[in-house]
C-alpha cells in the first residue's frame, strides 16, 4: 500500500501486550456480585416425544433459584423457525435443550438437572441426509421448505438454491469428455478455546444485561428481547474485548437467551458457561456435504459445462438466517474461479437428527471448493494435462460474467496461482520422500472465497485531551479488527496509536452492526469507521474553522492539530477547542467543555450499493479473495500418515490493512485447514456423539502444523476498488484450498484419489490398501 | 470427600486401611482428576500418595532395572539406562502424551489405571516386568502379564499399593522397541501400539521373544503366536514380514471413536513389523 501514513503497515495489534501478559479478561473469566450458576437438561434421545417434564424435585433443592422448561419460553428462531430456545413438545437430537436450572452452586445446578424427570416417546430417527430427504425416509422432522419454482420440497428438505446459466445439455454434447464424481465431507466443530459463556443479569425492571463472547451482538441484543418478550431497549449485550476464538460458532443467540430467562426467573446475575461437549454437540457444527459434481470439458481442457448438486447435512434444525445463507454462499465456491459457459448449481439442506449446521470458517464455501478442485485435478489426469494447465486454461478474468452473473473484478486467481507454483518448483518432482514406506509428491488448489459486503456503523469521540475513542460493534475474535479500526482512525487523523482507543462493545453505547461472519468485517467496519472519520473531521474543521477565521473546506488535520491546507502556521490543537469556562469565584474553573454542545461524536453507517447481473437482477454484493495453496508432502502409504514438507499459501487481500494480521490469518488458516482437512470429524453412534471432547476430536497442535520453515506465505495485492482503502475480506478464504491441495498430492504420490474429507489416517490407509487390492 | 497425603509407604497404607476400601489413590492425579471432574468419579476419600518419601527413583543392577512407583514419565525420558538397554520403555514416555502430563503421571500409576490403550504396559511387558505390591500383610511380585484383568481392573487387592516396578536384565544381543500409531504426534492416545523385546543368538536367531499389543483388546496382550512363530528363527526382513502377519491372530480389535478394527487390523501387521525391525536394530547395534 502506498501513500499511507499508517495503514498497510504492520502496527502492533492493539490487544497483544494483555493476552501476551495473560492480563486480558474473557466473559468466561467475568462474576458478578450474587451470581448463579446456570445448567442446562439435554436430550439423550436422538428424536422423541416429550410427554412430560416433572421439575418438581429440582426446584425443591435448597439453593436452586430458577427451573425453566420450554414452556416458559414459547420461542421459536426466525428463518424458518423450527428451533425453540428450550424443546417443546418434542427433542430432535441428542443434545437438544429440554430444561435449564439455575442455583447458587455448580454443584447444586447439577443436582437439580439431575432430579428433573422427563418422560419420552421414541420416534423414528434419521441420520443420513439422502436417505432423509428420500421417499424412504422413516421420519419427516420438519415440514419442507420452498424449492425449484416455488414449489414445496420433499421430506426433510429445508433449504434451496440454485443458480444456472447457459444450455447445460448443449454443453455436456459439445464434450469431448465427461467426468463424474462424488464428494464428501466430515461433520466438524469450530473449537474455539474459549466455550460459549453469558451471563445475564435482569433487574426487577426486566432490564437485562448480558455479558458474552458473541460474534453478533446486535443479533443477541433482538433475539432476548424476543425471547423475553420486553422491548429491545431492555436489552443491553456487553462483549468483552478478548474472545477465545469464534471461527462461526459464535454467531447467533447460543446460550444468551437461556441465561437471561433464568436471570428474570431468580433476579440474580445467572453464568451459563458451556462444557465442551455442549460446545461440540449443542452449539453449531460445519455442514456435512454430499457433492455430485458432473463436468463436461474439450480435449484441450476447456469447460464447456458443469452441474454441481449438493446436499448438505442440515442438522436437526436450522440456525435463523443462517440455513438458508450457508445453502445459498457454498454456491460461491462453484463460481468465483472459472468460466463455466453452461453451468447448473442445486444445493439442498436436509434435516437429519443430528446437531445444527451453522456458521462454519468457510462457510459452505470450503465444501464446495474441496469437490471443484479435487475435479479440477481429475479431469486434467484424464486429458493427460498438467492440473496446474487446466486451471489456467479456464480462469476467470477482470470484466467476465461468472456463471452466477457477477461481474468479476480484482480476480486474483492467477496471481495467486501462479506464485504458489513457484514457490513449490511446480514441473520440478518432488524430493525422494524421508520415510522408506512413504511416496511423496505435490499438489495445488486454487481457493476463492467470497466476502459479504454487508452494513456497520461506527462513531468516533473526540475527547478533550485530542484523543480519539471508536465506537463499534464489531467483536474481535482473534482476528485484529480492533486493531485495524484503531490503525484507519490513526490513519484519518495523522496521529499515532497511542492516541486510538477502541472500547469494548456495549450495544447501550456502540452503534448497530450485523455481526462478524462471512469474511465481512473489514469491509463493512473499514468503511464506516472511515466513513465517521470523515464525519467527525467536518464537525471538528466547523469548530475550528471560525477560530481558524477559514473556511472548513480549506482544512486538514495531523498530529492532533486542525490546519489551514497550504499555511501550517495557522493551527490550532484540537484539545484547545475543549475549553475551561470560568466559575465566577476567581481561580476556578469548570470544564473543559465544548462549547455549545455535549461531546464531539462523528457517526456514520455504511450501507452497500446493490450489484446486478448483466440483465439487472439484483444480486446480493459480494466481492471474491482469493488464496492459492501448493503442498509437497509423503504418505505412509502403510499407516497412511501424511508429512507436509512444504505448504505454501499465497493470499490475495486486496491492500492489507495490517501486513502482519495479514499474515497472521494465513498462518492461523493453514492450521485450520490442515486440521479440517486431515483430523477434524465429528462421529457418532446412532446419533449419539462420540467424540465431542479434545481428547478424541483432534485439533492440530503447533507440532501438528507446518513449522515456519515449511509454510511459506505471500500476498499478491489487487485492486479492489470497493473495498476501504483497497481491502478485502480474508478471514475464510485461507482455509478453502488446502484439504483439495493435498488430496491432489495424496493422489499424485499413490494412485489413489480419495473423495471424502477429512484426509485421516485411516480414511487414506484404508484407501490405499483397496487400492493396492484392486491392482493385484 | 476427605484428602489425604501420607509421607511414608506405612502410613499410606494406613489410611487406605482405614477407608475401608472406597478410596482412591493418587499420585500423578492425570487421569483420576479429570474422572472426578468430568466423568462423575465420587471417592470419599483422595489419598494423594505423590509425596512419599523414596518412591522416585531409576537404578540398575546386575539383576535388572527398578522403578520405583512415583518415578514419572518424564524421568524415563534421556535417562541413559534406559535409552541403552530398555529402548521399548524410553520410546513409549517420549510419545507420552505431553510434557505436562509426563511431569505429573507414573509409570506405577500408568499401569494402575489399566487402560486398554496405556502406553507403559506394552513396552514393560515386552520386557518382562513385574510389579511388586506392597500391603499390610507383605510384599508379592506380580508378573505384568498376569496383572491386567480389563479396563480399569488389576489383579492388584483394595489396600494393596504399587511399590516398584522391576524389570530383569535383558542380557547380551537383546533389544527392544516400541512401535505407537496415533493421528497427532502429541496429545494424542494410542490407537495401535505394538512393543517387542528380543534376544538373538550369535545367528541371529531369536532365542526369546516377548511381544504385547496396545488398544487391540480390553487389556494389553502378549502376541502369543508371534512371539511362537518368532523362536528360533533368524530375524530376517522376510521372517519379520510374516511375524507381522502372524499379528493378526493376536487379537480382535473392535472400533472406537479413535479408530475402526479395519483400521486398528490393518494396522497390528504394520506395527509388529517396525517394532520388530527396530528392536533387532536395537539388538544387534
Amino acid at each position: 500500500m502506498v501513500d499511507t501514513y499508517i495503514l498497510g503497515k504492520s502496527e502492533l495489534n492493539i490487544d497483544s501486550p494483555e493476552k501476551i501478559s495473560g492480563r486480558a479478561m474473557y466473559a468466561i473469566d467475568m462474576t458478578l456480585p450474587g451470581m448463579l450458576q446456570a445448567r442446562v437438561l439435554r436430550s439423550p434421545r436422538a428424536h422423541a416425544k416429550i410427554l412430560s417434564i416433572d421439575t418438581s424435585a429440582a426446584k425443591a433443592i435448597p439453593g436452586v433459584l430458577a427451573v425453566i422448561t420450554g414452556q416458559d419460553l414459547p420461542f421459536l428462531e426466525d428463518f424458518p423457525g423450527d428451533r425453540p430456545t428450550l424443546a417443546l413438545d418434542r427433542v430432535c437430537y441428542i443434545g437438544d435443550a429440554v430444561a435449564a436450572v439455575a442455583a447458587e452452586t455448580l454443584e447444586l445446578a447439577e443436582q437439580a438437572i439431575a432430579a428433573i424427570k422427563v418422560e419420552y416417546e421414541d420416534l423414528p430417527a434419521v441420520f443420513d441426509p439422502e436417505v432423509a430427504m428420500s421417499e424412504d425416509t422413516p421420519v419427516v422432522i420438519h415440514p419442507s421448505g420452498k424449492g425449484p419454482g416455488g414449489k414445496v420440497m420433499g421430506n426433510n428438505q429445508a433449504h434451496w438454491y440454485g443458480a444456472a446459466d447457459g444450455d447445460l445439455e448443449k454443453g455436456f454434447a459439445e464434450a469431448d469428455l465427461i467426468v463424474e464424481n462424488r464428494f464428501t465431507t466430515g461433520m466438524a466443530q469450530c473449537a474455539p478455546m474459549e466455550p460459549h459463556v453469558a451471563l445475564a443479569d435482569v433487574d426487577i425492571y426486566d432490564n437485562c444485561v448480558i455479558y458474552c463472547n458473541t460474534q453478533t451482538p446486535y443479533l443477541v441484543k433482538q433475539r432476548v428481547a424476543e425471547i423475553l418478550k420486553v422491548s429491545p431497549h431492555k436489552i443491553r449485550v456487553v462483549v468483552p474485548p478478548h474472545i477465545g476464538g469464534g471461527f462461526g460458532c459464535k454467531t447467533r443467540i447460543k446460550g444468551e437467551g437461556i441465561a437471561s430467562a433464568l436471570s428474570r426467573v431468580a433476579r440474580k446475575p445467572v453464568k451459563l458457561v458451556y462444557s465442551r461437549e455442549e460446545v461440540f454437540a449443542d452449539t453449531t457444527v460445519k455442514h456435512p456435504f454430499v457433492i455430485y459434481i458432473k463436468d463436461g470439458v474439450k480435449k484441450d481442457g476447456t469447460l464447456v459445462a458443469r452441474s454441481i448438486r449438493a446436499i448438505l447435512d442440515a442438522g436437526a434444525y436450522t440456525d435463523g438466517t443462517v440455513g438458508g445463507l450457508v445453502t445459498r454462499n457454498a454456491a460461491y465456491g462453484a463460481v468465483g474461479v472459472y468460466k463455466v459457459p453452461n453451468f447448473k448449481l442445486d444445493n439442498f439442506r436436509v434435516y437429519t437428527n443430528k446437531p445444527v449446521g451453522g456458521a462454519f470458517r468457510g462457510f459452505g464455501v470450503a465444501q464446495t471448493t474441496w469437490a471443484v478442485e479435487s475435479q479440477m485435478d481429475i479431469i486434467a489426469e484424464r486429458l493427460g494435462m498438467d492440473p496446474l494447465e487446466v486451471r489456467l486454461k479456464n480462469l476467470l478474468v477482470d470484466g467476465d460474467y461468472n456463471p452466477e452473473q457477477y461481474l468479476m473484478d480484482a480476480v486474483g486467481s492467477r496471481p495467486t496461482v501462479e506464485r504458489a507454483a513457484e514457490l513449490i518448483e511446480w514441473g520440478k518432482p518432488a524430493d525422494a520422500p524421508i520415510s522408506p514406506t512413504a511416496k511423496r509428491a505435490k499438489g495445488i488448489a486454487i481457493g476463492c472465497k467470497h466476502f459479504s459486503i454487508q452494513t456497520s456503523s461506527a462513531a468516533i469521540k473526540v475527547h478533550e485531551d485530542g484523543s480519539f475513542e471508536v465506537r463499534s460493534s464489531v467483536t474481535d475474535i482473534g482476528q485484529g479488527s480492533r486493531t485495524v479500526m484503531a490503525q484507519i482512525v490513526a490513519e484519518e487523523f495523522k496521529v499515532q496509536m497511542s492516541q486510538v482507543r477502541v472500547i469494548r462493545v456495549d450495544t447501550d453505547v456502540t452503534p448497530l452492526d450485523t455481526g462478524q461472519s462471512g469474511s465481512s468485517t473489514t469491509v463493512k467496519a473499514g468503511h464506516a469507521v472511515r466513513l465517521a472519520c470523515k464525519e467527525t473531521k467536518r464537525q471538528l474543521f466547523e469548530r475550528a474553522a471560525t477560530l481558524l477565521e477559514a473556511a472548513a473546506g480549506d482544512l486538514d488535520t495531523a498530529g492532533g492539530r486542525v490546519f489551514v491546507k497550504g499555511s501550517p502556521d495557522r493551527s490550532i490543537a484540537i484539545q484547545d477547542l475543549f475549553r475551561k469556562l470560568p466559575m465566577g469565584a476567581p481561580g476556578y474553573e469548570y470544564g473543559p467543555f465544548l462549547e455549545n454542545s455535549s461531546d464531539l461524536v462523528g457517526g456514520a453507517m455504511f450501507y452497500p450499493q446493490n450489484e446486478r447481473g448483466p440483465k439487472g437482477e439484483p444480486l446480493p454484493k459480494v466481492g471474491f479473495s482469493y488464496c492459492s495453496q501448493a503442498v509437497d508432502l509423503e504418505v505412509d502409504v502403510e499407516t497412511g500418515r501424511i508429512k507436509i514438507h512444504k505448504l505454501v499459501s499465497i493470499l490475495d487481500p486486496g491492500k492489507p490493512m495490517n501486513d502482519q494480521l495479514a499474515i497472521g490469518q494465513i498462518e492461523g488458516g493453514v492450521g485450520f485447514g490442515i486440521g479440517t482437512g486431515i483430523l477434524e470429524e465429528m462421529s457418532f453412534r446412532d446419533g449419539k456423539p462420540t467424540n465431542a471432547n479434545l481428547t478424541d476430536y483432534r485439533i492440530p497442535t503447533a507440532l501438528d502444523v507446518p513449522n515456519v520453515d515449511q509454510l511459506v506465505f505471500d500476498q499478491v495485492e489487487t485492486n479492489f476498488a470497493y473495498g476501504p482503502y483497497g481491502a478485502k475480506g480474508i478471514g475464510e478464504v485461507v482455509v478453502c484450498a488446502t484439504s483439495a491441495a493435498i488430496a491432489n498430492a495424496i493422489r499424485s504420490a499413490t494412485g489413489v484419489r480419495v473423495v471424502a474429507m477429512p484426509l485421516t489416517q485411516e480414511r487414506v490407509a484404508l484407501a490405499i490398501a483397496e487400492y493396492e487390492a484392486s491392482r493385484v | 470427600m476427605d484428602y489425604l497425603r501420607p509421607q511414608t509407604v506405612a502410613e499410606a497404607l494406613a489410611a487406605i486401611a482405614q477407608a475401608g476400601g472406597t478410596a482412591t489413590v493418587i499420585a500423578g492425579g492425570t487421569d483420576i482428576i479429570g474422572d472426578i471432574k468430568f466423568r462423575g468419579l465420587k471417592p470419599t476419600a483422595l489419598i494423594n500418595i505423590n509425596r512419599l518419601e523414596g518412591l522416585r527413583y531409576i537404578t540398575e543392577d546386575a539383576s535388572g532395572l527398578r522403578i520405583g512407583a512415583l518415578t514419572n514419565i518424564q524421568d524415563l525420558v534421556g535417562n541413559p539406562i534406559i535409552v541403552k538397554s530398555y529402548t521399548a520403555l524410553g520410546d513409549a514416555g517420549e510419545r507420552f502424551a505431553s510434557l505436562q502430563v509426563r511431569n505429573l503421571a507414573t509409570v506405577a500409576g500408568s499401569l494402575g489405571r489399566a487402560s486398554p490403550g496405556g502406553d507403559m504396559a506394552p513396552p514393560l511387558m515386552a520386557l518382562g516386568a513385574s510389579v511388586i505390591a506392597v500391603s499390610p500383610s507383605g510384599e508379592r511380585e506380580i508378573d505384568l502379564v498376569d496383572f491386567f484383568l480389563g479396563p480399569r481392573r488389576t489383579v492388584l487387592r483394595p489396600g494393596e499399593l504399587m511399590r516398584e516396578i522391576r524389570i530383569p536384565a535383558p542380557g547380551p544381543r537383546s533389544g527392544s522397541a516400541y512401535a505407537r500409531l496415533s493421528y497427532r504426534d502429541v496429545l494424542d492416545l494410542c490407537i495401535v501400539g505394538v512393543a517387542s523385546g528380543i534376544k538373538l543368538d550369535a545367528g541371529n536367531r531369536v532365542t526369546s521373544a516377548r511381544l504385547a499389543l496396545g488398544s487391540v483388546a480390553p487389556r494389553p496382550v502378549r502376541a502369543a503366536n508371534v512371539e511362537a512363530f518368532l523362536l528360533g528363527k533368524e530375524l530376517t526382513d522376510e521372517v519379520i514380514r510374516e511375524a507381522g502377519n502372524v499379528s493378526s491372530q493376536d487379537a480382535n480389535p473392535i472400533s472406537d471413536q479413535r479408530a475402526s478394527a479395519e483400521y486398528r487390523k490393518q494396522m497390528m501387521p504394520v506395527l509388529t513389523r517396525r517394532s520388530l525391525a527396530r528392536a533387532r536394530d536395537a539388538a544387534l547395534g
